[in-house]
């Protein structure tokens, strides 16, 4: 009876050991089974001199034929029992490698798991294993990488306080920081391996999961600078424990906040690939996603340099708690830095902004609850989050008001003026409707019979009844002030005042807009003119507010057009 | 297309433009006071709009109309819901047009598409909206 055969790759380069394994390798192609002599699979490792494991590579790829044979006929007890034990003895003296006889078992399971799927080229089975690394992590990453309360209150007298000798207190954080990096890089290897992936023979290329790659690369460099600032820092850490772990665990959070995210992003691309679903909530958090995945992709090592300055600036105890000791309060005030921190405040509002997204990302939503529950400034800081900010990031992406659901810009109308927010609310309640078109499309609808082309080519949006018409390519620059001006025309057309003039004169005179009365200008308008001075006067406040270039310098500009176009 | 149908369409595109009922409207007239009369408005421009042929795009559609959007809470799409089932109870003859089910219109099965057609038509030629109800926006130049 003939054996497996095999190959151990032993190499310093994790990057080409997990391109070797994703790749076909012709080697292992011919295999049949164990009787003859071809190869049937090949174990990477990646040499290691120093004793500390930051998440090392070790994957073992194997024939179809084994995969076949263990997965079908034989189970998997030979995997783990037998050649686990057999590479590991053949490896153990080796001073470069590092991996115990159970790290082997379990690349061959992994690997059995992972190649079972890949072999039945489902995207579904993409899906499972995005999913089971996805319920990995929310699992135990936050309980793991975080401080517990018991390790850094020492009023709760438990045996697992760590910081009994506080001038130690940072061997703890370098440890957490070597952690961190370790699970990081695991996490790396393992999504490296989905790069890519086959449906029905057709491989696919996730162009997301290379940003997220860059992305935690990016952050480990970031892990490894703020060891670097903490070593630097000791003797600090030793007076403020509690809010260093505060610190930290803000830290964690919002890493466990950014996989979870990435975990989405490749989830929805995988889905969409394999022609999941497409309805507009779906739609919509993916747009959510792809906005905060991109907001952190942008800088991704931000929050952690903004974390270092936050706690460089940091004064002792800036709020009181008579229910929480002066531990707590130190310990929250570290972890509300880290919220506070303006990127994390955008993803925050992204997320809130979405029901279903926020549903999909509850562990993260849960711990900015909990902050926000305890810290109204920071409640506050979230509410006057504006639609500037939005617009420019869209804008730098390239966005138009084409690519921004409905959702979402109610969402960033609500708050901003008080029409602004009648406008949200009405489309909100199905009272008045937005419609996006094409350029053709939108000017097919809004010409008249008898009208040209020529005769229509300023129009860039409309009001009809209760219906606001816009073109996809507007930029949100203006956009936003568009819906908000027709949105106020439907509004006046819904409240009557299209039909009782009296009752526009009157309501208008009242407007101070810019601390300027309408009252006299309202007398020499006519009818027309004073229904477009109102949505003129909404849209100005709008762009005021919102921080957007004025269509109009001053009111008297204003005025001056509306009498010469209307 | 029969008196009934063609009678109660005049009468919606009626009210669409002058938002009154009038003594003649036999149809929608069994409505008023019933609900709210902006939500009638509402509601019946939404019907109105999904027959009119000059509001069908790429993504229109045609095959039903769906009364809520996606972004809308769950209250709101029980209201929205609420008002079209109204809408049908006191103004039966909408279903000579339409049927109402689980939050979804659609056109009567027993019209073909012959007879969709001539709705369409009939809605393209004879809604001519009131231009007081129109507004165009035009931007600046600098």
């Amino acid at each position: 009876m003939g054996s497996w055969k095999y190959e151990i790759v032993h190499d310093y380069n994790a990057t080409s050991l997990i391109n070797e394994f994703r790749e076909e390798n012709l080697k292992l192609k011919n295999s049949k089974g164990t009787d003859d002599e071809e190869l049937d699979f090949i174990m990477y490792v990646e040499k290691d001199d120093h004793t500390i494991s930051l998440g090392r590579v070790l994957l073992i790829k194997m024939s179809d034929a084994m995969v076949k044979y263990h997965h079908e006929y034989k189970g998997t007890e030979d995997l783990p029992k037998y050649w686990a034990k057999y590479l590991y003895e053949q490896c153990k003296n080796n001073k470069t490698f590092w991996f115990t006889e159970d790290e082997i078992a379990e690349a061959f399971l992994d690997s059995l798991k992972l190649q079972t799927q890949l072999m039945s080229v489902s995207a579904l089975d993409a899906q499972n294993f995005i999913k089971k690394m996805t319920e990995n992590l929310s699992d135990s990453f936050r309980k793991d990488e975080r401080f517990s309360r018991e390790q850094w209150d020492p009023t709760l007298k438990s045996d697992e306080y760590l910081f009994a000798e506080p001038e130690k207190g940072i061997n703890y954080l370098i440890q957490k920081c070597d952690s961190l990096t370790k699970v990081l890089r695991g996490i790396k290897n393992q999504l490296e391996i989905l790069k890519s992936f086959k449906i029905f023979g057709k491989e696919f290329k996730i162009k997301t999961l290379e940003n997220i790659i860059k992305g935690i690369d990016e952050q480990i460099k970031s892990i490894e600078d703020f060891k670097k600032w903490l070593i630097e820092n000791r003797d600090d850490i030793k007076l403020k424990i509690p809010f260093y772990c505060g610190v930290w665990n803000g830290l964690v959070e919002f890493v466990a906040g950014f996989l979870d995210l990435a975990f989405l992003a490749v989830n929805i691309t995988v889905s969409d690939l394999a022609g999941g679903e497409t309805n507009l909530e779906f739609l919509s958090m993916r747009e959510g996603v792809e906005e905060a995945l991109g907001a952190i992709l942008k800088d991704p090592s931000k929050v952690f340099k903004d974390a270092i300055e936050g706690i460089k600036n940091y004064k002792y105890s800036r709020y009181d708690d008579p229910k929480l000791n002066q531990y707590q309060i130190q310990h929250n005030e570290g972890e509300d830095l880290v919220l506070a921190i303006d990127i994390i405040i955008t993803v925050i509002t992204i997320i809130k902004g979405i029901a279903k997204l926020a549903k999909q990302l509850s562990k993260f939503v849960e711990w900015i609850d909990e902050i926000l529950g305890r810290n109204p400034k920071l409640r506050e800081k979230l509410r006057n989050y504006k639609i500037d900010n939005f617009i420019e990031r869209n804008m730098a992406n390239g966005k138009t008001i084409g690519n921004i659901s409905k959702e979402i810009i109610i969402r960033e109308l609500h708050n901003v003026t008080e029409i602004a927010t009648e406008v949200s609310r009405a489309l909100k309640k199905g009272k008045i409707r937005l419609v996006k078109l094409d350029e053709e499309a939108f000017l097919k609808k809004i010409k008249a019979p008898g009208e040209t082309l020529d005769d229509i080519k300023d129009v860039v949006a409309c009001q009809i009844n209760d219906i606001i018409y816009l073109k996809n390519d507007t930029t949100l620059d203006k956009a936003f002030g568009e819906i908000v001006h027709e949105g106020k025309h439907a509004l006046d057309h819904l409240d009557g005042l299209f039909k009782n003039e009296k009752l526009l004169r009157e309501e208008t005179k009242l407007i101070v807009h810019d601390k300027v009365s309408m009252k006299s200008y309202v007398d020499k308008m006519t009818k027309d003119q004073v229904i477009e001075l109102r949505a003129r006067i909404a849209e100005r406040e709008f762009q005021i507010t919102a921080k957007q270039k004025s269509d109009f310098s001053s009111v008297a500009e204003m005025i001056s057009f509306i009498f010469k176009k209307y | 297309m029969n008196k009934v149908t063609e009678k109660l369409l005049l009468e919606i595109m009626n009210f669409r433009n002058n938002r009154e009922f009038k003594k003649e409207d036999i149809y929608i007239n069994k409505i008023n006071g019933k609900i709210d009369e902006l939500n009638i408005y509402t509601r019946l421009g939404e019907l109105l709009t999904w027959i009119d042929p000059r509001d069908h795009f790429s993504f229109t559609d045609l095959e039903k109309y769906v009364i809520y959007e996606d972004f809308m809470t769950e209250e709101t799409i029980k209201e929205i819901t609420e008002q079209f089932s109204l809408l049908f109870k006191y103004i039966p003859e909408l279903n000579e047009i339409f049927v109402f089910e689980d939050r979804v219109i659609k056109f009567n099965p027993s019209l073909n598409k012959a007879d969709i057609q001539e709705i369409y038509n009939f809605v393209k030629t004879n809604y001519v909206i009131n231009p007081s109800h129109i507004s165009r926006y035009i931007r600046p130049k600098h």
